[in-house]
């Protein structure tokens, strides 16, 4: 049984990993348009430049011999130059941006899924009360608000009226800060705004399926025979808990794999310097080789998120273990 | 175990983090100095001036190398890094003289051997076919060192942008330090040696580049100790700090015009219309296919849209109709003035149209041709661009109200960029930016040579509206090999004769360049120059401490005269709070977080416990 | 079910729970919004009729835009694109999701390993990276992001009818259908799908918000087509032409009220129904 369940795991991080690589090949390359004569459109320059730059980006070779080389260079770690950068390192690139999207990110990922959980097993545990008809109204009300809505929303209120907070980048720009401390008091400053505004709208749906599945679980057999038990509420209330933060928890890996392509609007509403407007400007330029780059990080979020949802399914449900006990 | 597993991913990642987002920490600046901060788009991609194509970078690379030749606003060639230059009387060798005591930035002398090293780098090297993007090697025969200060360049016949090119394009670079690297993917990024008035202090990627003032500069040491060039990531953020007062002037980007109020409403802000520099946005038709093949046909459009209306609504009046002979006003001389623009006249459209019988048969009131076909077109534009969008939408209500079904097609830059080459259109909606620092061949040679314009099916370069003309083909070959200015200049005013005669693309307007910087800091700004441009920063120093009480407030007035130009900067209230006996330390201001900030958080804190306090509450 | 138990089961959502009551009120006023735009809408939405970004005045309601349409106008008529993908996207996934969720449950075998198998990689499949490629292949158009959000949503269908499907299989009224000879198809579509419908409606209205969510992100990434009339579009124009900054709080205001207003309609119809499919999460008790 441990054998099938790890090798269908297995198989499916593998075809989710192809399916990924190949599209990232296909797509840009069926979409009309060549990087370089967009480019050379792009800055009036002499037409002689592209067939120059087609040559230096080796575009005129034949389209086997590119994907031999998109996949020969994703496996050295060799990604090469990018198109519209020229000639910056696409590791360069990617580098200086993933860490923000990352940092920016993996605080909403934990502010919004914490946030939620806490207020979806409050409002399951008192199911009925007014207590969870307040939270679920609520949580439907937010949950189709539009996050970049509320985030302009909220810059014309902090940073326009009230002038309290920053509306846009990862630091103060430009600004020399007195010493490391600073620094750090200076990003996280700027890391307020964007993680409210995902928060205050993306916590809902977390609060509903933690809700739903409390409720459910509440329902279950093992529960009322503790209660039957005596055991205190306390300690039913922790059983509960730690089998009704299933679903919630698969939703956060899922959201987990998607931290580094869903960043997308949030950093052109902030102009945070972040991966996700790297990726778009990458694709509306087709440069091939920092979405090659960009998705082969995906890839490889996707699949750590889908083993970290294993894993956390094995840490919350005694159910299922996938190593035997000492 | 699985805990201990997760610990250290989690810890891995938290390392992670914090050394790629730490790698952007930038050091103190030391106090007393006077900087000079500049704001400007996050779009740097090298400082190799062989190679580089952004703006914003190319910002940085003009202000580390000079020129042989400086252009100024008004088209005039200023000897620059050549103290002269000379053509002879054959008109096939161009001679620079230069400067004694110019040295680069690392001390070594700038000599001819560097000239004819660059140049050689372009022209005839190994590099040639990736570097010579303006087909130079067709045109010269040879570079050469003939002393430590003469370099002479041999062409091979008369070709009248050669001087544009060598003099003003191409900065000469140190030999000794490009000998060993290949031009064609060097970055120069780190410590790249230049000429220019300011030497290269660091990038920090995504935060801001410093130059400090080159000590020897061959003109005079520039009175700014250093320049902070700040980059943003949005036009926004880079306008809310403009008006904070903590950048002194933005480059490499333009105002947006509904956003000029606002900024000028603070008297120590003053916004300035470049006029060396606008925008070219034009429709350009497909000229292979019909009835866009039909000179009147086009005429008919041209009569039928109202370029005035476009720059009222969409430019808010800052820009002006353009002249359909394809070369601008800002061009100076080289501008015909006859040449004009096609006021909007609907009877005159609707007239040609009704006598090319092109008449609206089945009453539904859209046009067909002789032959039946409806007249339906799409104007194809690159989506995401507002400016774009908005202007094509107008042209294609003016097109619908003398009876043609036009409407916009937007697209991706790149469907856009390979429809239009291939000819898989009817009307392109495009733009292109014209500076009179440009020779104008470059503007109309390949944009409307035959040369350029392949079949329908293979991809045009510039002449993607496939207009063939030989009599402009011939006017176009010779004006290029035409070395004297005067008789240069008439068959320029012919070839925009028959461009606004034939109009195989219409011109719309141009969107005027404006910039913006602010007053109460530096003075010597030259806006005619542009604020930014590297003679008006030579030419900034510290507004002159004032010594003033803590009470007084008073009223300066400033004028400034350049080469026979008095340009005068604005009123400017002087403030105690700015200015003090001492040039301020001009350092900006530590971050600090405001207590409002610290409150919102507390009282989030104060918010989470609280319902974790409920939470943990029995029923 | 026949008509009138059906119908009658209807009543009984839309009447039986505030939520379902309130969520059909904010559908039907939005609906007829959208049925009587002409009559409602001071302008022609495509007409300029003032001078550009006017700020709110008895003339224009809301002001006026960046060329000087009436932004009251464009918000009317943004409502029709709203509700047009927030039905016809899910409605196209619903169709696919529940084909292949029937098959793959019913048939087993080869087919559900490949189905199952798919709807797992689509479910890991970053997707909002994947979508900006396509709308920038496919063009900008409504159809295109219609289509778009339906093949990236099918899979969450097949999920749901799938699971449905395998518990319904087994139950004796199938039995007895099989064992009186009837077919598989017969049986998928006459015996088992009619059991999964409330279940398929429930998630056909709570995917409607997030497709409306999702066509208004990409028009206000610059991905849909400019010269249609919606509200992600409205924010777009908003953002571009620097709103807050002259304090034009209304024009970006009002769009995004619209589209949470709209969603919010779904999402409690959808959560009413759910309810009456799975009367457990009801969470007032009575």
């Amino acid at each position: 049984m441990l054998r099938y369940f790890l090798l269908s795991r297995l198989v499916r991080m593998l075809a989710v990993f192809f399916v990924i690589v190949l599209l990232n090949f296909a797509l840009p390359r069926a979409m009309p348009g060549d990087p370089a004569s967009i480019l050379v459109n792009e800055y009036n320059l002499p037409a002689e430049t592209v067939r120059v730059l087609r040559t230096l980006w080796k575009l005129d070779r034949p389209i086997h011999e590119q994907f031999v080389a998109y996949i020969e260079s994703l496996f050295t770690g060799q990604w090469g130059y990018s198109y519209k950068y020229f000639p910056r390192t696409v590791y360069e690139l990617v580098m200086e941006r993933l860490p923000w999207t990352l940092l920016l990110q993996g605080t909403t990922s934990l502010t919004v899924s914490g946030f939620g959980m806490l207020l979806g097993v409050l409002a399951g545990w008192r199911r009925g009360t007014r207590t969870d008809v307040s939270i679920t109204i609520s949580a439907i009300l937010v949950y189709a608000i539009p996050y970049y809505w509320l985030a302009l929303m909220m810059q014309y209120l902090f940073g326009y009226v009230l002038r309290v907070l920053p509306v846009a980048h990862a630091v103060t720009p430009g600004l020399a800060h007195a010493s490391f401390l600073e620094y750090v008091a200076d990003v996280l400053w700027h890391l307020t705004l964007p993680v409210l505004a995902v928060t205050l709208t993306a916590y809902a749906s977390y609060t509903l399926v933690t809700r739903n599945s409390m409720v459910d679980v509440l329902e279950e057999d093992f529960i009322f025979v503790a209660r039957a038990k005596g055991l205190p509420e306390r300690v039913i209330m922790k059983h509960a808990v730690r089998n009704a933060l299933l679903p919630p928890l698969t939703m956060l890996a899922i959201r987990l794999g998607q931290i580094v392509g869903g960043a997308v609007i949030t950093e052109t509403v902030f102009s945070y310097p972040g991966i996700g407007y790297l990726i778009y400007e990458s694709i509306m330029y087709k440069d091939y080789p920092v979405l090659n780059a960009a998705f082969f990080i995906l890839a490889i979020t996707v699949i750590a998120a889908n083993f970290l949802a294993d894993m956390l399914y094995a840490a919350v449900d005694p159910r299922i273990r996938y190593v035997r006990r000492r | 175990m699985r805990c201990a597993l997760g610990r250290v991913l989690v810890a891995g990642l938290l390392v992670a983090i914090s050394v790629g987002v730490a790698g952007s920490y930038t050091n103190v600046l030391t106090a007393q100095e006077v900087v000079l901060r500049l704001g400007m788009p996050d779009q740097i991609d090298n400082f190799n001036p062989l190679i580089g194509l952004f703006a914003a970078a190319g910002y940085v690379r003009g202000i580390l190398y000079d020129t042989l030749i400086y252009v100024s606003a008004n088209g005039t060639y200023i000897p620059w890094l050549a103290e002269s230059y000379s053509v002879d009387s054959e008109k096939l060798t161009i001679t620079f003289k230069l400067r004694r005591g110019a040295y680069w930035h690392d001390g070594k002398p700038i000599t001819a051997r560097d000239v004819e090293f660059t140049f050689n780098l372009v022209v005839a090297s190994d590099y040639t076919p990736k570097l010579d993007k303006w087909g130079l090697r067709n045109y010269v025969e040879y570079v050469k060192a003939l002393d430590e200060r003469t370099v002479e360049v041999k062409l091979k016949e008369h070709y009248a942008p050669a001087l544009f090119y060598l003099g003003t394009l191409i900065p000469p670079l140190p030999e000794h330090a490009w000998s060993e690297v290949d031009p064609t993917t060097f970055k120069n990024m780190e410590n790249p040696v230049g000429s220019g008035p300011f030497k290269f202090l660091r990038y920090t990627p995504g935060v801001s580049i410093e130059l400090v003032a080159n000590e020897n500069y061959y003109r005079g040491r520039p009175k700014v100790d250093r320049m902070v060039i700040v980059l943003y990531k949005s036009t926004d953020a880079l306008m809310l700090d403009l008006r904070a007062g903590n950048i002194d002037a933005i480059t490499a980007t333009t105002v947006a015009p509904e956003l000029v109020p606002t900024l000028i409403k603070d008297p120590n802000i003053r916004v300035v219309e470049l006029t060396y520099t606008a925008s070219l946005r034009f429709i350009g038709f497909n000229n292979d296919r019909y009835p866009f093949s039909i000179r009147d046909f086009r005429e008919a459009l041209a009569y039928a849209i109202d370029k005035e209306a476009i720059v009222r609504t969409v430019m808010l009046g800052y820009g002006y109709p353009a002249s359909e002979g394809w070369i601008q006003p800002l061009h100076g001389i080289w501008c015909n003035p006859a040449a004009g623009y096609r006021k909007q006249n609907v009877t005159r459209a609707t007239e040609i149209l009704d006598r090319l019988g092109f008449i609206d048969r089945d009453g539904d009131g859209i046009r067909e041709t002789p032959n039946g076909t409806v007249l339906r077109f799409r104007i194809l534009t690159i989506s995401g661009i507002t400016e774009f969008e908005r202007s094509a939408e107008l042209v294609a209500g003016w097109l619908k109200k003398i009876g043609i079904d036009a409407t916009v097609e937007a697209q991706a830059l790149g469907t856009v960029d390979q429809r239009e080459g291939i000819g898989d259109f009817d009307i392109g909606f495009m733009g292109i930016g014209m500076s009179v620092t440009v020779d104008v061949d470059y503007y109309i040679y390949e944009r409307f040579h035959s040369s350029q314009a392949p079949p329908i099916g293979t991809y045009a370069g510039r002449n993607w509206f496939r207009y063939r003309n030989p009599e402009l083909d011939a006017l176009l070959e010779q004006q290029r090999r035409e070395m004297d200015p005067e008789k240069r200049r008439e068959m320029v005013w012919r070839v925009q004769e028959v461009l606004a005669r034939d109009i195989p693309a219409l011109t719309l307007y141009m969107k005027t360049a404006l910039v913006a910087y602010r007053t109460e800091r530096f003075v010597g700004w030259i806006e005619f120059e542009g604020p930014t441009s590297k003679i008006s920063v030579l030419n900034l120093s510290l507004r002159a401490p004032e010594v003033v009480t803590q009470e007084v407030t008073r009223t300066v007035e400033v004028t400034q005269t350049v080469g026979g130009t008095t340009v005068i900067l604005t009123r400017t209230e002087v403030r105690t709070e700015v200015y003090t006996a001492t040039p301020t330390p001009t350092a900006p201001p530590a971050a600090g977080v405001p207590a409002e900030t610290l409150a919102l958080i507390a009282v989030i804190v104060v918010l989470l416990g609280a319902l974790v306090f409920l939470l943990a509450r029995r029923r | 079910m026949t008509m009138g138990s059906a119908l009658r089961e209807v009543l009984r959502v839309l009447f039986g729970s505030r939520l379902g009551l309130a969520g059909f009120s904010i559908l039907l006023a939005f609906s007829l919004v959208a049925v009587f735009a002409d009559l409602l809408a001071p302008y022609d939405p495509y007409e300029i009729v003032g001078l550009p970004y006017t700020p709110p005045s008895d003339r224009f309601p809301l002001g006026t835009n960046d060329i000087g349409q009436d932004i009251l106008s464009e918000f009317i008529y943004g409502s029709r694109v709203s509700l047009y993908v927030g039905l016809t996207a899910p409605l196209i996934a619903s169709v696919l999701g529940t084909l292949l969720g029937l098959l793959s449950g019913y048939l087993g075998g080869l087919v559900d390993e490949v189905v199952v198998g798919a709807v797992d990689v689509m479910l890991a499949l970053p997707s909002l990276p994947l979508i900006i490629i396509l709308a920038a292949y496919l063009g900008p158009s409504l159809n295109n992001i219609v289509l778009i959000l339906a093949f990236f949503g099918w899979s969450g269908f097949a999920r749901v009818v799938r699971a449905q499907v395998l518990s319904l299989r087994e139950r004796p009224y199938v039995e007895a259908a099989r064992a009186a000879g009837a077919s598989g198809l017969r049986i998928m579509f006459r015996h088992i799908l009619p059991h999964v419908v409330p279940l398929i409606i429930a998630n056909l209205v709570l995917s409607a918000t997030s497709a409306i969510l999702a066509e208004a992100g990409l028009s206000f990434l610059g991905l849909g087509d400019p010269t249609v009339k919606s509200w992600g579009q409205m924010l777009r124009r908003a953002q571009a032409g620097h709103a807050l900054d002259q304090g034009l709080l209304l024009w970006v205001f009002v769009p995004g009220l619209g589209i949470a207003l709209l969603g919010t309609g779904f999402t409690l119809l959808g959560i009413a129904i759910e309810e009456r499919v799975n009367p457990r999460l009801r969470f007032s008790r009575r």
